[in-house]
């Protein structure tokens, strides 16, 4: 992952969101999806990601559903409902986040 | 290019030999490879395209490390679920006053008939114990292979005998009557949470067994 100490605190945070937009989705597409968005910019480590998407299965934001797809499982992830209302306080709060830093990084457009 | 079942089951005893032991940790592998040479365009031949997704996925290298890697993260995971189901027990009323009950019952009947102590306390250490056996056995009738989750499930699930061993040892002889009825209730909590993480893996894993 570019820039990968800034970036690890929000990884949570970004697969939440992706999947608030897209009801269930699998790792490779997330990595695929989060290439295309950010243009090739950020490339998210299988290291990364799927530990993390892991956690949020454990804490209970994601639900597994396991499906045969050519020849090969296939785990999806969703969001719970639980993890539909973490989702809008992580966003909230890294908006939060990124406002605070703008104004302590450019002043001018905080 | 669409990958036929032979290559699939290639890259999946790839990473089995390469060190990835747990078919429920190569599930995701396995699928995430398959996608990326699934989703590259060009022609190339099998061979080629795989060592470009093993690259590509950073695992061209040192799959032991990732294996080492998922059981420490799924036993992070099964710890922090039997520490939750554990504090559930205390939390929620009814299981609260069900152990509370327990506990009288056990101080009761051990202080009113103290030779019946060394059979009620073998009767519940040996009550989840047989649980775990019949578990144990149907688990391989139903024949799991070697699955992380699995493992980790009967870990915690034994995680009370483990942890009350030590204690049931040294409890002073004089005074049994007093702390075999704690020791007891708090080994019972234990199993208790044990079993509901062992339950919990045991789905997981049938659902994923059922589509194989």
């Amino acid at each position: 992952m570019r820039n990968s100490k800034l970036y690890k605190g929000s990884l949570n945070t970004i697969i939440l969101k992706l999947l608030k937009e897209h009801d269930k989705m699998y790792g490779y597409e997330i990595t695929q999806k989060v290439k295309t968005i950010t243009k090739g910019e950020l490339n998210i480590t299988e290291g990364a990601l799927y530990p993390a998407l892991h956690k949020l299965e454990a804490e209970g934001l994601l639900d597994v559903e396991v499906v045969k797809v050519d020849n090969r499982l296939r785990k999806y992830y969703k969001l719970t409902e639980t993890g539909s209302k973490e989702t809008v306080n992580k966003l909230n709060e890294l908006a939060e986040y990124i406002k605070t830093m703008q104004a302590l990084v450019n002043p001018k457009l905080a | 290019m669409e990958l036929t079942k032979e290559q699939i089951q290639y890259i999946d005893n790839y990473l089995k030999d390469k060190g990835i032991k747990y078919w429920d940790v190569r599930i995701e592998m396995v699928d995430h490879l398959v996608s990326d040479m699934e989703n590259y365009s060009g022609l190339v031949d099998f061979e080629t395209l795989f060592k470009r997704s093993l690259k590509n996925a950073n695992w061209d290298s040192n799959l032991e490390f990732i294996h080492i890697q998922s059981w420490k993260h799924t036993n992070k995971i099964y710890r922090k679920m039997h520490f939750q189901e554990i504090w559930n027990c205390i939390k929620q009323p009814k299981y609260l006053i069900g152990f509370i009950m327990l506990y009288l019952v056990f101080y009761w009947i051990t202080t009113r008939f103290p030779e019946a102590l060394k059979l009620l306390s073998f009767l519940v250490l040996g009550f989840p114990m047989l649980i775990m056996l019949i578990e144990i056995v149907r688990s391989l009738v139903k024949k799991l292979g070697k699955s992380v989750n699995i493992q980790y499930g009967f870990f915690y699930f034994s995680f009370g005998i483990i942890m009350m061993n030590l204690p049931i040892q040294f409890l002073p002889k004089a005074y049994l009557h007093i702390w075999m009825p704690i020791v007891m209730t708090i080994y019972l909590i234990m199993m208790f949470a044990g079993y509901k993480v062992y339950r919990f893996a045991l789905k997981k894993v049938l659902k994923m067994k059922v589509l194989m």
